[in-house]
């Protein structure tokens, strides 16, 4: 397909919007599978789902939470924000739990577009990424400014 | 014998890389590497080694302090989990002998209730389920006067575990039941005279002696909240062990403690008690010990101190080890897996008694270098 000037200045205008429009999600993005009816999702209980404390949604659905590299910096971003705890707190956290088998860490993912990938193929996930990886694919229920 | 855990270990990850990918084999693992130093004589002025080999006169890295351990869990079904841990160590009887501690299959009721069948850890301490994973405690070790009062490491049998919230605190209740064998370092108390039952013979002096636990049953509640962990423990087991002549003789464990890591602020503080039968007096004692342990975090150095003590229990048994000690710690977190550890420690044997030094009743010193990770 060949395309016309006309076309091509659309397309990059449309593109430019779309980019507008993502950076109106600048901050952290939490994000769930798009069936997910959980509404009103809030810091702490966002928290208790990372610390693995929370394992359904209202609604019983069960929750499978995924998580990000800790040298991304939305993962900074979250656990300080939402979680409080250090990297050092959430290891000696998981190491208490994985190593007896009384509890199972979120799913550790390799980039926010694989996190995006991830929640969009998976009922009941939940994730978070930097509001620039946002696609339709997903739900958003809380952005962190 | 490193070079024959890595080789078994390769060729289990080789074994389980095929499936992989079919059944989503989780590998995680935990490795402490220590250095320890002894400074202890006996009255005649001989080096003695502290707690089976623990420590001695020259620097030692192939001690009960150097583990390696590997986790590969696996979810069969949606209910269904299966978890082996493969774990070695230095101590002086293990050499690096890989031996599964963990080798269970959780089944789920619910979010709240699993069983899990097989082979598990006693949860007699607070920490005697993660004990192996030196990364997730402040100590080189946990304080031995109250970590050696339970030999027992794994049990094999059935263990129900309930997982409940209550309000912002996690309610953790355990029921197990099982038996195992084990092995038991036999620190000779009054070695020199030997008693009724062949107890405290001195052929037996710093020998490991083997014994089975059947019908062994014990309850473990735990309350855990962001500041801290409190628990409490009972655990109740006949005793058989053919180097002492020992059949079916009762003994109870009673353990209770807690920890807090609140702004800075770490404590961990614990009190257990062994109460055997009177038969059961020369190889295990009735004991009491506990420790308490104050740490404050100062940025990545974690500083710590910690008294404990190990003394008589009810039946004042003149076999029991009476001891105190006092160490001195530093935690250095070098990353956000993996903690250096510096500990010096005095140990002092009651008046004229035995502690956790071999034969000697004279104070000593023990000092630890560590490097704990997490993987």
């Amino acid at each position: 397909m060949k395309l016309s000037y006309n076309q091509i200045a659309k397309i990059l205008l449309a593109s430019s919007l779309l980019f507008v429009a993502q950076s109106v999600y600048a901050g952290v993005a939490v994000i769930t599978h798009p069936d997910v009816k959980e509404i009103g999702l809030s810091k702490d209980k966002l928290a208790k789902i990372y610390l693995g404390k929370l394992k359904r949604y209202s609604n019983g659905e069960k929750i499978k939470a995924v998580d990000l590299p800790t040298s991304e910096s939305a993962y900074q971003k979250f656990y300080k924000s939402v979680v409080k705890k250090s990297e050092r707190a959430m290891n000696s956290h998981w190491s208490k739990l994985k190593f007896t088998g009384k509890g199972k860490p979120p799913v550790k993912l390799n980039s926010p577009s694989e996190v995006v990938k991830w929640v969009a193929s998976n009922k009941g996930a939940i994730g978070y990424i930097d509001g620039k990886y946002l696609n339709k694919t997903v739900k958003v229920v809380l952005i962190l400014p | 014998m490193k070079i024959r855990i890595v080789s078994i270990l390769t060729s289990l990850v080789v074994l389980f890389a095929p499936s992989v990918n079919a059944l989503e084999v989780d590998i995680s693992g935990y490795a402490s590497f220590a250095a320890t130093k002894a400074d202890a004589q006996d009255t005649s002025g001989n080096n003695v080694i502290y707690n089976n080999g623990l420590a001695g006169d020259n620097v030692q890295f192939d001690t009960a302090d150097s583990i390696l351990g590997l986790q590969f869990s696996a979810s069969v079904s949606d209910n269904i989990d299966m978890t082996v841990v493969l774990n070695a160590n230095g101590a002086a009887g293990s050499n690096y002998e890989v031996t599964a501690d963990w080798a269970y299959a959780t089944y789920r009721f619910s979010d709240e209730l699993s069983l899990r069948m097989g082979k598990y850890k006693g949860s007699f301490y607070m920490v005697s389920d993660y004990q192996d994973v030196g990364y997730a405690y402040p100590w080189v070790r946990p304080p031995q006067e109250v970590y050696s009062t339970n030999p027992i490491k794994a049990l094999s049998g059935l263990n129900l575990v309930y997982q409940s919230s209550l309000g912002d605190m996690t309610l953790l209740t355990e029921l197990y039941a099982g038996s195992g064998t084990h092995n038991a370092y036999y620190l000779p108390i009054v070695a020199d005279t030997p008693t009724p039952n062949g107890l405290g013979n001195s052929a037996l002096k710093g020998t490991t002696t083997s014994f089975e636990t059947p019908n062994s049953a014990g309850i473990n509640v735990s309350l855990s909240g962001d500041v801290g962990t409190f628990r409490v423990g009972y655990y109740s087991t006949d005793v058989n062990s053919s180097t002492f002549g020992i059949t079916e003789q009762k003994g109870e464990f009673f353990g209770v403690g807690f920890n807090m890591d609140w702004n800075n602020l770490v404590i961990y503080s614990e009190y257990v008690d062994r109460d055997t039968a009177p038969t059961l007096a020369g190889a295990f004692p009735d004991q009491k010990a506990y420790y308490a342990t104050f740490g404050y975090r100062v940025g990545k150095y974690l500083p710590y101190v910690t008294g404990a003590k190990i003394e008589k229990g009810k039946d004042a048994s003149t076999f029991a080890q009476e001891q105190s000690s006092v160490a001195l710690g530093m935690r250095y977190e070098v990353s956000d897996t993996s903690a250096l550890k510096f500990e010096v420690l005095k140990a002092t044997p009651k008046d004229s008694g035995y502690g956790l030094f071999y034969n000697t009743t004279e104070e000593g010193t023990i000092a630890t270098a560590k490097f704990d990770l997490i993987f």
